[in-house]
């Protein structure tokens, strides 16, 4: 449905782009993660029509629309500020697009309260957009958009000036909207648990550069590089090397000290400064050494950290290496700082990168 | 702090502008407003009296076509001040080039010299011997001067001249902090530039327009300079009798009455841009 071919874009001597090529598919919740300032907002700029690519192309529908004015183009954007015009109330607001396509008045009315009553704006409609709450204008601003039937609907940080409460309840909302309508989303953003949550298929972002393509599980779970597995979620990071492989299992040994096995066969190809990678979570706190099936290394519990659905562990295992542990819940175990403890885990819960970031 | 305590402190700080308020402009108004409703003396003086003659003189032909035209000039000068300056304001405020900062100066430039030097500088460039006339007859294009002073075209000319700045600064300034994003979600809904232009940008430059006009209307409705100096003699205005009752006829009553009239079409006008504009976040008065 929208197809980027090598797209570039550069500010002066800063390089917002450095040739992106992405395939969006039809109907999907596309997600565009990244920290600021990595082209993620020119991207979405460049889609809809507000800046042009330096070379690339945009192929929307099969037709090449990188030099179409954003006026001629069958998508429509939600702006991270909403950009609600504020001399108009929200029923003008809403009905804007329509006049301007000199849609009829029944047709207007009718797809216009539709709208109104699918997104809750009921009752609203003659408020002056600075009369309405963070909340109320973020949905004005969705109804603007979705009114208008677009193929596309780009959604630039949409929730980042709501506050969390209300950030998290339109968030279901819009994965809700998004499969009744049935339009493409393109929703950027800087928020990796709102990205996690919302997305059929993420793009995480770095310095102008898809770092990553895939699936919320495959970017959360196989990160494919340093900066992947570090922006995304909690990760500890362990220097590992090596040694053999026997019985499709890679033997491993952290530290040059303790061996553990490898299941995944992303080790085909030598790194060529392997790291290993473990979610907090996936870890566990043993007095003794486990059994088969299992990974160990020892180390001293240094800080017990509460975090109210959680609590966090943290270990020293050599002098600079701390290992965070993380367990769901008031369950189970109760170590004590300054003991030593055994680090277990699963042997597919393991992941090598290459380290240059 | 206590209450009392502030507020002495409170008029303290005010009474100096008070002073000066009472001095130069509550008791000048209420003398223009006595007089008004004075009988005039012979020879100049004022009797002081209630009668309505000097307002009735206002309806006599000869004054009231004064009037009329003085109000047909000023807002020809006005609309053409809309027309030539809002295109500015619009560069001004919407190119990227670097020069836009030097053309803002040159517009305000004027503003820091004298009236009268404008007025005199207009006169040497365009007058019979003027700048533009030897130019032009040195390059064999006329063969006499021609007559680009004292009539109503060198009068409205003048006006503009005079207030192109001041309709300039607050519509530049209503435009510059429109957001962008405004216009980008106009077009992205659809809209080509001229209707972004005229249902969101306009809409929104309203404000800093009204203010404009009422930066320029009621200046060049009051002028007696431009018309005395750049409008020759058929071109006399309403500025210009008020002018004439106070220092040649010596009628100070008619002159009051004049003024008076003057100043409730001033108060009238302010307050309907206030009425309107007074209480939104773009009120331009607020600002300047």
């Amino acid at each position: 449905m929208l197809e980027l071919n090598g797209i570039t874009k550069q500010f002066g001597k800063f390089t917002a782009l450095d040739g992106i090529d992405l395939a969006i598919r039809q109907g999907e919740f596309f997600c565009i993660l990244g920290p600021s300032g990595c082209g993620k907002s020119t991207l979405l700029r460049i889609i809809a029509g507000f800046e042009t690519p330096d070379s690339g192309s945009v192929i929307f529908d099969g037709e090449d629309i990188s030099r179409t004015p954003p006026y001629k183009r069958n998508l429509n954007l939600v702006f991270q500020s909403y950009a609600l015009f504020p001399h108009l109330n929200v029923l003008q607001n809403i009905e804007y697009g329509l006049r301007i396509k000199k849609v009829s008045e029944s047709e207007i009315a009718e797809r216009v309260n539709k709208v109104i009553k699918s997104i809750g704006l009921s009752g609203l409609e003659h408020r002056l957009p600075s009369q309405l709450s963070g909340g109320q204008q973020q949905r004005v601003a969705l109804a603007r958009a979705v009114v208008n039937q677009p193929k596309m609907l780009l959604l630039d940080e949409p929730l980042s000036s709501l506050d969390k409460k209300i950030a998290e309840q339109t968030l279901l909302e819009l994965t809700d909207l998004q499969k009744r309508l049935g339009i493409t989303f393109i929703y950027v953003t800087h928020n990796q648990s709102e990205a996690l949550t919302l997305a059929d298929r993420i793009a995480l972002f770095n310095n102008g550069r898809i770092e990553q393509l895939g699936t919320p599980e495959e970017i959360y779970k196989r990160p494919a590089s340093h900066f992947a597995a570090d922006f995304i979620g909690k990760m500890n990071f362990l220097p590992v090397s090596y040694k053999d492989r026997v019985n499709g299992h890679f033997h491993l040994k952290l530290f040059d000290e303790w061996e553990i096995l490898y299941s995944h066969n992303n080790l085909t190809d030598q790194k060529t400064e392997p790291l290993f990678c473990l979610r907090p979570e996936s870890l566990r706190i043993s007095e003794s050494v486990p059994g088969n099936g299992y990974n160990s290394m020892p180390g001293t519990l240094k800080h017990v950290l509460y975090m109210g659905e959680a609590r966090a562990f943290e270990f020293e295992i050599k002098p600079g290496y701390n290992v965070l542990v993380k367990y769901q819940g008031d369950n189970e175990i109760n170590p004590l700082p300054g003991a030593d403890y055994y680090i277990i885990w699963e042997k597919e819960n393991g992941w090598i990168i290459d380290s240059p970031k | 702090m206590t209450p009392r305590n502030n507020r002495s402190e409170f008029w303290g700080y005010l009474a100096p502008p008070l002073f000066w308020f009472l001095i130069f402009l509550v008791v000048p108004l209420i003398l223009i407003v006595i007089y008004s409703f004075s009988y005039k003396e012979l020879y100049g003086g004022v009797t002081p009296g209630f009668t309505f003659e000097s307002y009735s003189i206002i309806f006599r032909d000869v004054y009231f076509t004064i009037f009329i035209k003085s109000f047909l000039i000023t807002t020809a000068a006005t609309i053409l001040t809309i027309l030539l300056g809002y295109p500015v304001a619009y560069y001004l405020a919407f190119s990227k080039s670097k020069i836009r900062y030097l053309f803002l100066v040159l517009i305000v430039l004027p503003l820091w010299l004298n009236f009268l030097i404008k007025i005199f500088s207009f006169i040497t460039i365009f007058g019979e011997n003027g700048v533009l006339n030897q130019f032009l007859m040195a390059l064999s294009i006329i063969d006499k001067p021609l007559p680009l002073l004292n009539n109503l075209w060198s009068l409205i000319t003048g006006f503009l001249y005079i207030n192109l700045p001041f309709f300039i600064l607050p519509v530049f300034a209503s435009l510059d902090k429109l957001d962008q994003r405004y216009i980008e979600a106009s077009l992205d809904l659809g809209a080509t530039p001229v209707q972004t232009f005229f249902r969101i940008i306009l809409p929104q430059s309203v404000p800093g327009l009204m203010a404009g006009v009422v930066f320029t209307f009621i200046p060049t409705l009051s002028n007696f300079l431009v018309p005395e100096f750049l409008g020759g003699v058929n071109n006399y205005m309403l500025g210009n009798l008020i002018t004439s009752q106070f220092l040649q006829a010596r009628n100070w009553p008619f002159g009051s009455a004049l003024s008076m009239i003057l100043i409730f079409m001033v108060v009238f006008s302010v307050s309907l841009y206030l009425r309107y504009y007074g209480n939104t976040k773009n009120n331009m008065l607020s600002e300047f």
